[in-house]
């Protein structure tokens, strides 16, 4: 009895420790501008005098508690991030998925797996620079096809063993079923083994979208303005008057946890089923 | 720049249009002659449609007219780009995007008048040297014009990232060093808009930090009195660093506005933003200044003065926020606006801010109306005061070296921080641009924004202003004695060894950098600093 409290009260105390920085951000969404920091008074946990005024700024550019506008507001910034985001998710994952098809039940190349990991190993700005010498060459710096072109590029290793996991789990005596059935090897992996493994590919574009929605680094070097995504445009929420707009930082990342929860939610019937797909060995 | 879209909107309003002339007949009354302008007499150009606009407009005898000229040439030629792109500190951008008092704004006024549209990209003030350094490296020309900190400036041209604006500034002849009109010195203009003894940059700041103080608290008797009690003076502005320090530890621990406890020192102290406090005691140590380097080019950083100006800026973090290790510029506005702390040295910018009422005509500041502002404190050599503050950021425009078309860069710049548009851009309170020229001193809408109290104060700390490092190796400089006043501020070396630490890596610096080629720099940048010694 006394180990199962304190079994609880250790997994309470690293639950609320996990929460704490997520709870400290929802609470300073719904500051005002003067109960952001220390400096204008007492800090608190929770809101004295709580507001909606941080998503308005975001949202309209404007505040009744801030004396400058936002030269840009949320919106460009958030069709920039589903944009690139879900295409870059989609050439990981088709891709990847491919890839991952053909080595499993070919055998052949089997080293592409290594090859795919090479952008994985350095650190990712060793690997940036140059990409960002590459892409200004070729014109792709803050367009939204160079950006989804190199998401998909970096979250492609992932895609890639993820589901050649998923693939080699699986018994190929199903497809070879459906060959001699009459099936084209395109078509029993299209019709046959594809239904199968959609739990993963799901859980698997879920893990790669969140990987895209939530990078800094390459959005901040290959983007300038039109296509800069959600993480950037919240670093840049600053002001002269106010500098760093840390309410208006907090709700913007509220908003920003919201697609992939929806995502999530959404795939939640595959998700589960793609988590623990292999799980149980034959 | 506004499209010339046609829209079935656009055609039903100018139907209505004609049809409203057809109804008065075409009556001459009603039709502006074709060659009204609307400008004051004798001017060509600038902002209309507010009062006072005219203080801003220009002809071709005005350094604005003279850039919009050549720009009005250039697309007359086919030889204009259809957009120049500016890379902007974030925080600045209002002040050339949102109309000023009302009527257009300075962007406007400029598309208007050449067809060419800007754009303008931004970059949080702390980030912005990367983002150009970026652009450098990769030589994607996508910036037209970076801005920066001016103490970049050095490290830029010797990175090549650059443009020489020789040729052009001898060609469109700014205002920039106008006796009248420019800054409060020729030798300003040295310091802010030259390198190596040529044009690179031209100033798009004041950023010569200003002591402002809260004036309802020094005058309360509540404090007053006590302080005459403890010190055997009267509690006012100080004149030395010492009498300052006094000030912030009387302060501490005392009941402030709305009940607040009062911090004493609102100086910035985080990494970088607290650099200019340590410099500007620093150079106040010797009679007329205490230089960062000696004639030969020697770091200072080991000698008793700069010890004796590390430990009590050391020892001035007993009297700050415990949070102040990780405040920027913001916090201690906001600590000088909810009456934490009494006192501070910032940009100037701080009192359009916080002094100031919100449009319902409430107080946007707990301390607004109560604030001041006085010269900086010194130090007392025997009667000769060195009063010293320091010149620190400072946004500065430079034409990219990978530009595709560097003079109409040139030309947007110069107009832009020619003397009338940058009056008119600094009475804005958008953004971070502040007033440094003597233009802007006189001008009306500057000294509603930042107030009267500001306007000799801010002169005078012009006057008294040393420049900070600004020349190549600025980067490595300031890091290193950055890096080493952190780690005393937070115990991990004594001010003595963090000092004798920071010579060592300056002294690495000039060796990797080449004692030829530093020298000479650093001699130039003595030359800039200030000489007034005032009288105890």
């Amino acid at each position: 009895m006394t180990g199962l409290i304190l079994r609880t009260l250790a997994v309470a105390f690293f639950a609320a420790l996990a929460l704490l920085p997520i709870s400290w951000m929802a609470s300073m969404a719904f500051k005002p501008a003067a109960e952001w920091t220390s400096a204008a008074g007492t800090l608190t946990f929770l809101p004295k005098d709580p507001t909606l005024n941080n998503f308005r700024y975001v949202f309209t550019g404007n505040s009744p508690d801030q004396m400058v506008g936002l030269d840009r507001t949320v919106w460009r910034p958030l069709y920039a991030s589903l944009l690139t985001a879900i295409s870059g998710t989609l050439i990981a994952v088709i891709c990847g998925t491919a890839a991952a098809y053909a080595v499993s039940r070919q055998r052949i190349h089997e080293s592409i797996g290594l090859s795919l990991l090479q952008l994985r190993i350095f650190p990712p700005l060793a690997v940036m620079i140059p990409v960002m010498i590459m892409w200004s060459f070729l014109g792709m710096i803050d367009t939204w096809w160079g950006l989804a072109l190199i998401y998909g590029i970096v979250t492609l290793p992932f895609s890639y063993w993820l589901m050649k996991a998923y693939f080699d789990e699986l018994p190929r005596e199903i497809e070879e079923a459906a060959i001699v059935e009459g099936c084209t090897p395109f078509e029993a992996f299209r019709q046959i083994t594809l239904p199968i493994v959609a739990s993963a590919v799901a859980s698997t574009a879920l893990f790669i979208f969140i990987l895209n929605w939530s990078d800094y680094l390459i959005a901040l070097l290959l983007t300038r303005k039109e296509w800069t995504t959600i993480p950037v445009y919240m670093n840049a929420l600053a002001t002269a008057a106010s500098g760093q707009l840390y309410g208006a930082k907090a709700a913007l990342g509220l908003l920003a946890a919201v697609p992939p929860i929806i995502l999530g939610i959404s795939i939640q019937r595959f998700l589960v089923r793609g988590l623990t797909f292999g799980a149980l060995k034959q | 720049m506004k499209k010339n879209n046609i829209t079935r909107r656009g055609i039903l309003k100018g139907g209505a249009a004609m049809s409203a002339l057809g109804a008065v007949g075409i009556n001459p009354q009603f039709i502006r002659p074709a060659h009204a302008s609307p400008y004051a007499s004798g001017m060509t150009g600038g902002p209309t449609g507010f009062p006072g606009a005219e203080r801003f407009q220009y002809n071709e005898s005005h350094s604005e007219g003279r850039a919009i000229e050549a720009m009005k040439k250039m697309v007359a030629e086919g030889r204009a780009p259809a957009k120049i792109t500016m890379l902007l500190t974030d925080g600045a951008i209002g002040q050339i995007t949102q109309p000023f008092p009302s009527g257009p704004s300075v962007k406007e006024v400029w598309e208007a008048e050449t067809g060419v549209e800007i754009e303008i990209v931004g970059a949080p003030a702390g980030d912005i040297w990367k983002r150009v350094l970026q652009d450098v490296t990769t030589q994607s020309g996508a910036f037209d014009i970076y801005t920066h900190p001016w103490n970049s400036l050095g490290d830029l041209v010797e990175a090549g990232g650059a443009k020489n604006l020789n040729e052009f500034v001898a060609t469109h002849q700014p205002d920039w060093a106008d006796e009248e009109r420019g800054t409060p010195t020729a030798q300003t203009a040295e310091l802010l808009y030259k390198y190596g003894g040529d044009y690179y940059g031209a100033s798009l700041d004041g950023d010569f930090q200003t002591w402002v103080y809260n004036k309802g608290y020094f005058e309360d008797p509540a404090h007053a009195q006590p302080f005459q009690d403890e010190y055997g003076r009267v509690l006012a502005p100080p004149n030395t660093w010492e009498e300052s320090d006094q000030i912030s530890a009387f302060f501490t621990g005392r009941t402030g506005l709305g009940g607040s406890k009062i911090y004493g020192n609102g100086n910035d102290m985080a990494p970088f933003w607290g650099l200019p406090r340590f410099y500007a005691r620093f150079a106040a140590q010797a009679v007329p200044n205490m230089y960062w380097f000696d004639e030969d080019g020697r770091p200072n950083l080991d000698t008793d003065q700069a010890i004796k100006a590390a430990s009590e800026y050391v020892k001035s973090r007993e009297w700050a926020h415990p949070d102040a290790l990780s405040w920027t510029y913001a916090e201690g506005y906001a600590g000088i606006g909810s009456g934490q702390t009494p006192h501070l040295t910032t940009y100037t910018n701080v009192t359009k801010f916080v002094d100031r009422m919100n449009e319902d005509g409430s107080p946007a500041s707990a301390a607004a109306g109560q604030l001041g502002a006085y010269i900086p404190p010194g130090v007392n050599h025997d009667g000769d005061l060195v009063r010293r503050s320091v010149i620190y950021y400072n946004i500065t425009g430079t034409v990219s070296s990978n530009s595709g078309n560097p003079e109409a860069a040139y030309l947007f710049l110069q107009w832009l921080s020619s003397t009338r548009i940058y009056s008119w851009m600094t009475g804005n309170p958008a953004g971070y641009f502040d007033p440094f020229q003597k233009a802007n001193f006189s001008e009306q809408f500057v000294e509603d924004t930042y107030h009267p109290y500001m306007m000799d104060t801010i002169r005078a700390t012009i006057a008294r202003s040393a420049p900070t490092i600004n020349f190549a190796g600025q980067t490595a400089f300031d890091s290193a004695l950055d890096e080493e006043l952190q780690a005393a501020l937070t115990g991990q070396k004594s001010p003595e060894d963090a000092m004798r630490d920071a010579q060592r890596k300056w002294e690495r610096v000039i060796r990797r950098k080449g004692e030829e080629k530093m020298i000479p720099a650093i001699q130039a940048s003595r030359a800039a600093w200030p000489t007034l010694v005032d009288k105890a």
